[in-house]
């Protein structure tokens, strides 16, 4: 799973069966995150109800499935969780709405 | 799952087993830095908002070249939607109709 903050929105229409009714999010990945294409984005189904400036918790492959109910679905990310706030080696990196997420170094 | 335009159709006389009769298509991914806040990112987006590497996907929905799609890549959504006998890795999973990013 990764850290992610939710900036905007993706609607489709035309999409595999399985995506009808869900909420697409767009993410940018916070920390470490290493894709198989690097784009600096990642669009994930939402069900626990993110807005847009909230940070979250982003499943990925396997679970995503597992945690949308449904193994057809065909996602590999899906939103798990928002965060309240992050505590890194002791020193706590709060991620509330509106603050500017820092790196995971600790300070 | 990402965000990419469709810049072409693949076509090959020898192919892997798997592969003849399934579409396969060329998308640049979107850059993220690039997508403007606040305003709708929809088919056709400019080439400078499109990273330089190109991912062939297989396609389901008959996306046209110049459309907006989203590409989910794992071999487990492989499974789910054209099958595992299908030797790829990334497959078109909605075409997208706005994208927006707002903050």
């Amino acid at each position: 799973m990764i850290l992610g903050r939710v900036i905007g929105q993706v609607w489709a229409t035309k999409k595999n069966p399985y995506l009808l009714g869900q909420k697409l999010m767009l993410v940018r990945p916070i920390a470490w995150y290493n894709p198989d294409v690097d784009t600096g984005h990642i669009v994930c189904v939402d069900q626990v109800g993110a807005e847009v400036g909230q940070d979250v918790v982003v499943c990925l492959g396997a679970p995503a499935r597992w945690k949308l109910g449904d193994i057809r679905f065909p996602v590999e990310a899906a939103i798990a969780a928002i965060v309240d706030s992050v505590e890194v080696a002791g020193n706590a990196h709060c991620f509330k709405d509106g603050l500017q997420p820092h790196g995971m170094e600790a300070q | 799952m990402i965000l990419g335009k469709v810049i072409g159709t693949l076509w090959g006389a020898r192919q892997a087993d798997g592969l003849p009769g399934r579409k396969l298509v060329q998308v640049r991914p979107v850059k993220l830095n690039a997508m403007i806040v606040g305003k709708e990112m929809r088919d056709d987006p400019p080439d400078d908002a499109l990273s330089d590497e190109v991912v062939v996907a297989v396609d389901g929905l008959n996306a046209d070249e110049g459309q907006l799609v989203l590409v989910g890549i794992g071999s487990r959504v492989r499974d789910i939607t054209v099958g595992r006998d299908c030797p790829t890795k990334a497959v078109v999973v909605a075409i997208v109709d706005a994208a927006q990013r707002e903050i």
